[in-house]
Parts: C-alpha cells; structure tokens; sequence
C-alpha cells in the first residue's frame, strides 16, 4: 500500500527487532493490518496520513518494546538467545559426542576388563589397568551426564525459567549426574536421566520456542532406551550371566538410549548455535517517565 | 489507567470481547477501548502477546484469511476459553463487589 512509509519503516525496525522469535513473519504481519486498519480509520476520519501514522505508531508502542512484551515470560524474565545460550550449543555438541561415545566404551571397556582379568595379576579390586578402563567408563558417562545437566541449565536462561515440570527436571537430571559416579548402577542413574530430560522437554513442549523434534528426540531417548531394556530383560532375551545380568537386553538399552539422546542434542545444539544474541533495551529506557 | 493496573485483568477483558464474536487483534483492540469508554489506554503491541499466550493455551484459537488484500488473523473463543472466562467472571464479580464494599465509604458494620 503506497503512502504509509512510517509504518513500514516502523515494520522493518520491529522485524529485526523480533529476528530471534520463531513466528516473527506471521507477528509483523498481524502488525501490519494492525497499523494499516487503524491508520486507514484515521484519513477516513479526514486526518492527514503522516499524522495518522504517527498517532498511530505512538499508540501501538516502540518496536523493542513490543518485541520485548513477546520475549516476556509470566515470571517476568525474558525468553531470549544470549551469548551464553549460544556458547551452550557447544556443550549440547559435546554431549551428544560423549553420549554417542558411551556405549562404546562401555562395552568396549567391559569386554577389556574382563580379558584383563583373565590374564593380569587381578585382585578382589582389580589390576591397574581395569582401574583405568573403570575410570575411563566413567570419565565418558559422568562428562556425558554433566554436559547434559549444563545444557538443560543453558534452555532454561534461553525460556526465561521452567515451570514446576522443568526444574523437576533439572533436579533429576543433577541427582542423575550424581549418581552417574556410580556408572554401574545404571538403573539408579538412568532412570533419573530419564525422568530429568522427559520433563524438561514435557515443559519445553508447550513453549514452542525450541524446535520440537529435537526436543522430543531430546527428551524421550534415554526413554527409549530404557523402555528397549526393560521389554528385552522381561521376556528374557538371552540368558544371564554369572551376575543374573541379562547382556542382550543391557547392551540393546544401553545403545539405543544414548544414541537417540544425541541425536536429539545435535538438535538443540544447531538451534543454539544458530540464534543471534540479543540484547533489548529495559523497558524503563522506553517509556517517557 | 495505568498498564500495571490493567496487566492483571487483560485476559478476562481479552475473553470477554471476543465472547461477542470472533474478530482479528485491531477489532479486538479497539473493542477494549470503546467499551471501556476509553479507559482502557495501553500500548496496543503488548496486547498481542496476551492474545498469543491466550493461544497457546487453549483458551483461543486463530485463524488466517485475506482481507483488504492483507493476512488476516482472527482470533475464536474456544470452549476451554468459555469456562476460563465464565470462571473468571465469577472471581471478579466477588472481587470487585468486596473492593466496593471497602472503599465504598458506607457505615461500619455494627460489631458485638
């Protein structure tokens, strides 16, 4: 519509003003017809149209500040990528790279282990080297559990805080990590983890901020893994070792859960990393005291 | 009247116009503003927000068309946003009545 160049400098600036916000087309399109219906009322109302456009502009508010009403979350923080939420993608990346990892040396470091065992001088506590075959198991999955902690801290600042449903989540995803010293307890580290990434991908869902495949991806793949575990080990696949343990059904949970986590993290992580950061201005620089 | 005093009820004033029909964000809008015989007066921008909130929470739904040769959106009431604003009502209506019997200046109770 020709004429009205206030409005649309007004929805360049709001444009930029909103490149970090998934539906920021449909906004200034909503904005828009907005400002042109109301601007349209006003010369109808014989008022000259930079007149208009001013009085309207005035009465819709300042582009940072509406885009900061759209960044505003009911805590009243504010759901924006920031230098930091972008520098987390690193750590999603790492996370992804160590929980692909996992099961590999896992099962890699157990096969070791026991060969060792058969042939060093083995004790009640084990040879040196198992020592550092334990200890490399366990650097892999306390790294992995730990940048997965740090990652969901980092989508917290970039949602402006969790509802009850994600800082359960984050708690089980600490408690997780801790119990992750102890790596052969599988079940007690894993099924936090799995509470912990489920719940904070059930609150991240609704926001839509986040892309949703990764979230889900993210959020129900040690889930998955879990479940493959428990189906294998209730109908008995295989037969247990010495220890009662089911290898069959560890090996297949112990594979498919990490590997669908990673995926999900390479997810969240090329989101981070491809947000610019922005910075808007307090409110209180926009509105005239 | 001040934004801050309007943040707290702009959901319930949001339902409650489009509970007259469906309509797009300037309607809307201006709804607001006419029926409260222009009370109402808040940064128009920062209502889309609660529109779109009220969105994703069920309470609206919306819908694009073209109109004037532009996109559109227009917002409907939806059931969940009904009851929400039929128990909203509710709440303001003993709110507001108990305000009013406060600062209402009548007589004191008599008390024992």
């Amino acid at each position: 519509m020709a004429g009205y160049r206030l409005i649309d400098a007004y929805l360049h600036d709001l444009a930029v003003s909103l490149r970090w916000h998934r539906d920021a087309d449909d906004i200034v399109a909503e904005t828009d017809d907005h400002l042109r219906c109301a601007v349209e009322r006003r010369v109808g109302e014989a008022l000259d149209a930079d007149a208009a456009q001013r009085d309207v502009l005035g009465r819709f508010g300042d582009p940072a500040l509406v885009a900061r009403a759209f960044a505003s979350t009911r805590s009243g923080r504010l759901a924006l990528p920031t230098r930091s939420t972008r520098d987390a993608s690193v750590l999603a990346y790492i996370s992804a790279g160590l929980w692909i990892a996992f099961p590999g040396v896992w099962h890699l470091g157990g096969w070791l282990y026991d060969l060792l065992g058969d042939d060093g001088p083995a004790d009640e506590v084990g040879s040196p080297a198992q020592l550092a075959l334990m200890g490399v198991i366990a650097m892999t999955l306390l790294g992995a559990a730990g940048t997965l902690f740090a990652t969901t801290l980092a989508l917290r600042e970039r949602h402006g805080g969790f509802g009850l449903p994600g800082m359960v989540g984050i708690a089980a995803t600490g408690l997780g990590t801790a119990a992750a010293l102890f790596g052969w307890f599988f079940i007690g580290w894993g099924s936090l983890l799995i509470a912990g990434t489920a719940l904070v991908a059930i609150d991240l869902w609704p926001r839509g901020i986040a892309p949703k495949r990764a979230v889900v991806t993210t959020g129900a793949g040690l889930a998955i893994g879990g479940l493959a575990w428990g189906v294998l080990r209730f109908i008995e696949v295989g037969s247990p070792d010495q220890f009662g343990e089911y290898l069959i059904a560890n090996a297949v949970g112990l594979t498919v859960g990490p590997v669908v986590l990673a995926i999900g993290l390479v997810g969240i992580g090329r989101w981070l990393a491809h947000e610019e950061p922005i910075e808007l201005p307090d409110v209180t620089q926009l509105i005239p005291a | 009247m001040k934004s801050q005093q309007l943040k707290g009820h702009l959901d319930l004033l949001l339902l409650s116009v489009l509970a007259e029909g469906d309509n797009h964000g300037y309607a809307v809008i201006e709804g607001l503003r006419v029926l409260s015989g222009d009370i109402f007066d808040l940064p128009e921008g920062t209502v889309y927000p609660a529109l779109h909130r009220l969105e994703k929470s069920g309470h609206l739904r919306s819908e694009w068309s073209v109109a004037a040769g532009r996109r559109r959106r227009i917002y409907r009431l939806t059931g969940k946003g009904r009851k929400a604003l039929g128990d909203q009502r509710q709440g303001w209506a003993e709110f507001s009545s108990a305000v009013s019997r406060v600062v209402g200046g009548g007589p004191w109770p008599a008390t024992a």
